[in-house]
């Protein structure tokens, strides 16, 4: 009984100070609370509170910084990156379709592989693919008005006139359906439905009717599957139909329901 | 079959009454497979709150599963209960236990062999003696199961009722394996006796190899639904999951927990044991009751120690994996206030390597002959407590610019070069290569070796330490210092390589040098100190202790998402807390784990006392 | 020549420096690069 109490204590003991030194033996740090998903107030939204909220992301909602630091040599420092974007439109590596320098960065941050520093491509690649995630997807899940205000944010680091357009209320509406109704708003139950509040005919035609940014959608199940559809939808970037620019918002995935986007694939493939 | 079922009734008459039980046990287990069909499974788990929020395809689309978006008012609360803490040790309990039951019928397993092969009972007796204490742990396994299931039902109904959707079948597997899992560890333990000699002894070995089949396919079962919270799969990129159960289960991470896991079960396991020897060690009163469980105290730290030293290559592999899956989650894990954490692992582990290390030295007391090795020791304890103090040297420590001004800096001013990753995987280099020769001095201290070369072979075995050391040293600090991150990560394979080519070679040159050697004098078993089965109790602590961290890291690295970047935390809880937090909630659990495992130590020493009991009952 | 302690320790050292030389130059080319760096 006497050994039992000594191992008691002891063990109490060794407990004890692991504990201890968990608690007093090293510097006490707070963990950041967990990102809140904010609304952007547009209609107050000046030059200088768009670069503030594209550091405000670079720093924080972006992780940006876990890599393009000082400390770890992850990845490139992007102080002058907006300055120097121009001359590496015209490189023979840039694999990219980007017109300005302005255009460089946008897709620096949607297709990271575009352009590779130099000795930051994922190991045997031959800095050919850039470990970066995905900035639309996941966690980060930048939407379009983000990744805008943290090009202006490196446009203004660099030193340079910020020559991203800001973004009025009007145009933020037309790129972010509802966001506040996520998640509350009753399901569509048809394809013209869908159609219709995800505002396709904007830019796709339908039926002959519609815009002309992306392509004609009139017969589209007579070339492309319901594979392809549903990818085009969720992740436009993933190929871009020839002739046609990349501006279809990677932010569908985020607000249709997957019914919906049934419905839509399904009506879309059936269009011989 | 037939051959075999004939062979077993002609060899034991009563095995005909087996056969029909045995048929009604296998047409029972057919019956639960064909009523649970796995079509009904999914449709009896399909949850109303979740297709009430996020609708899924009717009719034109197979079933896909939506990730629910939740809010605070959808986690329910009880007054007085902290839900995440609660979860928390309930779950880390149970893992604990089951951690421990699964890894003792592994090397008693093992055990059993090596008797049937020496012929020696003591190994038997030995092996028996491990399964009877782990046969309470059993039930306590269960129950701490069917509470984590209840919390998680009552805590998080949300969370899993999306993981049973995406699961569902498997976790009916799950629970008719258990089925299997008991009836052949009851057959296994209360048959021990029954199956002596012969064939039978072979029936009983083949029975604990499937009851070991049976547990390892449990665990692996249970580690898919943990690994896919953290790094999901089977999912399109909207997060939708289409129905592909064995692609959620088969994720990134499943493999490199499962070896992970399965490798730190054993050492755990050997050290629970280890402090049941030194328990019965220290109360014993006979001297043939010391030398017994001074014999098992020694067995069992030796499969903690020989599991131990392959766990830092098996937790390096797991690391590099979740880079590999996500560098943010990587840097999340290794960057910011977590890197803090693996300051607190070293002193954990370095904690393990000297106790075990400590004891193996008084353990030399044993034998007359360790005289001749005692003035190495020193040398010995000066390496490996430098290489853990290497170790402990933090290196940079920044996530967020808040956290950079907290610290007044990245990097520590003068210690900062000992902290980078290669410093550190040559300080456990070197810490495993020395245990290994305190292993090989041990081995020695009771024999003379007789064959002719000694002398030539102690001069290979210096030469070959001197030159592995200095090949750890060059790999460390070139690659290290001098290029870049690539050459970095690549220098750790050789380093592994090289520590693991040493241990073998020289331990298998050893065994050569010592065939035929003669012994000193018999070893005196029992002639050990007190305080070194304080070192084994020391062991079993901090090995609780450090399961207990390394589980709240590996859920931590989620951070706000049940479901990593498919499925998000929104309940009040979702904050990740501070160390001193977390350290004090696995204080709270080990505690609660030793008292538990004290009270299963007593209960196998209960079973066999007997009070006399003249007089109460009546005459016959 | 079995006896001569010291002779066989140099001779199993530099045997074995080279064979853990072989071994980093081995491991580091299925890598994909080169024992010494050259940045």
């Amino acid at each position: 009984m006497q050994h039992f109490f000594k191992v008691l204590v002891f063990s109490l003991l060794m407990i004890g100070f692991f504990a201890g030194f968990s608690n007093f033996g090293i510097p006490e740090i707070k963990p950041a609370p967990p990102p809140v998903q904010e609304q952007l107030d547009l209609d107050a939204i000046t030059p200088e509170r768009f670069i503030a909220l594209g550091e405000k992301l670079f720093n924080g909602k972006g992780t940006c910084t876990l890599c393009h630091n000082a400390v770890g040599g992850r990845a490139p420092l992007l102080n002058q990156t907006a300055a120097i974007a121009g001359d590496r439109l015209v490189e023979a590596r840039y694999q990219g379709s980007a017109g300005d320098a302005q255009g460089y960065l946008v897709e620096s941050l949607l297709e990271p592989s575009a352009y590779v520093v130099a000795g930051f491509g994922k190991a045997g690649s031959a800095d050919t693919v850039s470990p970066m995630p995905s900035v639309t997807a996941g966690s980060i899940g930048l939407s379009e008005v983000e990744i805008s205000a943290v090009v202006a944010y490196l446009q203004d680091l660099a030193g340079l006139e910020v020559t991203v357009a800001i973004p009025n209320t009007a145009e933020a509406e037309a790129s972010e359906p509802d966001t506040q109704a996520k998640g509350a708003r009753v399901a569509l139950a048809s394809a013209e439905e869908v159609i219709t509040r995800f505002a396709c005919t904007t830019c796709h035609k339908l039926a002959g009717e519609g815009g002309e940014l992306g392509p004609d959608l009139s017969h589209i199940g007579a070339i492309r599957d319901a594979a392809y559809l549903r990818r085009a939808i969720l992740d436009p970037a993933a190929d871009i139909a020839a002739g046609y620019p990349p501006v279809m918002p990677p932010t569908y995935a985020t607000e249709i329901y997957a019914g919906e986007l049934e419905l839509l694939v399904q009506h879309l493939a059936a269009l011989q | 079959m037939r051959g075999l079922l004939a062979r077993c009734v002609a060899l034991h008459p009563g095995f005909a009454r087996w056969r029909w039980a045995l048929s009604g046990l296998v047409a029972l287990a057919l019956a639960a497979f064909v009523l649970g069909a796995p079509g009904e499974v999914q449709a009896g788990a399909s949850d109303n709150a979740i297709e009430a929020t996020q609708p899924v395809a009717g009719g034109l689309a197979p079933a896909v599963i939506a990730p629910p978006e939740l809010t605070a008012a959808d986690y329910p609360s009880i007054t007085g209960v902290n839900s995440r803490v609660t979860v928390w040790l309930v779950a880390q309990l149970h893992l604990w236990f089951a951690a421990f039951v699964l890894a003792v019928p592994i090397f008693v397993f093992i055990i059993e062999a090596i008797g049937m092969k020496t012929r020696d009972k003591r190994y038997d007796d030995m092996a028996y003696e491990f399964i009877k204490i782990s046969i309470t742990a059993y039930s306590l396994t269960a129950i701490l199961g069917g509470l984590l299931l209840f919390s998680l039902i009552v805590l998080y109904p949300h969370l899993f009722s999306y993981l049973s959707r995406v699961f569902g079948e498997s976790m009916f597997y799950y629970a008719l394996l258990f089925f299997a899992e008991s009836a052949a560890l009851y057959l296994y333990y209360y048959g021990w006796q029954w199956l002596q000699g012969g064939f039978r002894k072979w029936l009983h070995l083949t029975l604990g190899l499937v009851l070991n089949a049976v547990g390892t396919t449990l665990m692996f079962l249970a580690n898919g639904w943990v690994t896919f919270m953290m790094s999901p799969a089977g999912l399109d990129p909207a997060g939708l999951f289409a129905g592909d159960t064995w692609a959620a289960m088969h994720n990134y991470l499943w493999n490199p927990i499962n070896l992970h896991r399965f490798i730190a079960n054993i050492a755990y396991g050997g050290s629970i044991v280890g402090a049941y020897a030194a328990f019965r060690f220290l109360s014993a009163t006979r001297p043939e009751e010391r030398a017994h469980y001074d014999w098992m105290g020694y067995n069992a730290n030796f499969i903690a120690i020989l599991a131990l030293l392959p766990l830092p290559f098996a937790g390096y592999y797991l690391a590099a994996e979740i880079y590999a899956y996500s560098q943010q989650m990587g840097i999340t894990l290794m960057g910011g206030i977590f890197a803090w954490l693996f300051i607190i692992q070293a002193v954990l582990i370095g904690t393990l390597f000297l106790s075990a290390n400590y004891y193996l030295w008084c353990g030399m007391g044993r034998s007359d002959g360790a005289v001749r090795y005692n003035r190495y020791i020193k040398y010995l304890a000066i390496a490996i407590i430098g290489s853990f103090l290497v170790w402990f040297t933090p290196h940079t420590l920044v996530l967020t610019n808040e956290e950079l001004k907290a610290l007044g800096g990245p990097y520590h001013k003068y210690l900062g070069p000992l902290g980078i990753m290669p410093a550190k995987n040559t300080a456990v280099n070197v810490m495993i290569l020395f245990t290994a020769l305190s292993f090989l001095f041990y081995r020695r201290s009771n024999r003379i070796a007789t064959v002719a070369w000694v002398k030539a072979g102690n001069a290979a075995q210096l030469a070959l330490y001197t030159a592995g050391i200095a090949n750890l040293l060059f790999l460390g600090i070139y690659h290290g210092y001098f290029t870049n991150t690539v050459y970095k990560v690549a220098a750790s394979i050789p380093q592994v390589m090289t520590t693991l080519l040493i241990i073998v070679v020289s331990i298998t040159l050893d065994s050569v040098m010592y065939r035929g050697a003669r012994e000193v004098a018999p070893l005196n078993w029992g002639r050990v100190p007190n305080r070194a089965q304080y070192a084994l109790f020391l062991l079993a602590v901090a090995f609780t202790w450090l399961m207990g961290l390394m589980g709240y890291i590996r859920s931590g690295i989620r951070q706000h998402w049940h479901v990593t970047d498919v499925f998000r935390d929104a309940s009040p809880d979702a904050y990740t807390p501070t160390l001193g937090y977390a350290a004090n909630v696995v204080s709270m659990g080990t505690v609660l784990f030793m008292a538990l495992v004290i009270f299963v130590f007593w209960l196998s020493q209960v079973s066999s006392r007997k009070t006399p009991n003249a007089g109460f009952w009546k005459a016959h | 020549m079995m006896n001569n302690a010291p002779l066989l320790f140099v001779i199993t050292l530099v045997a074995c420096a080279l064979l853990f030389l072989g071994l980093d130059m081995a491991v580091m080319k299925l890598n994909g690069l080169t024992l010494l760096y050259h940045p």
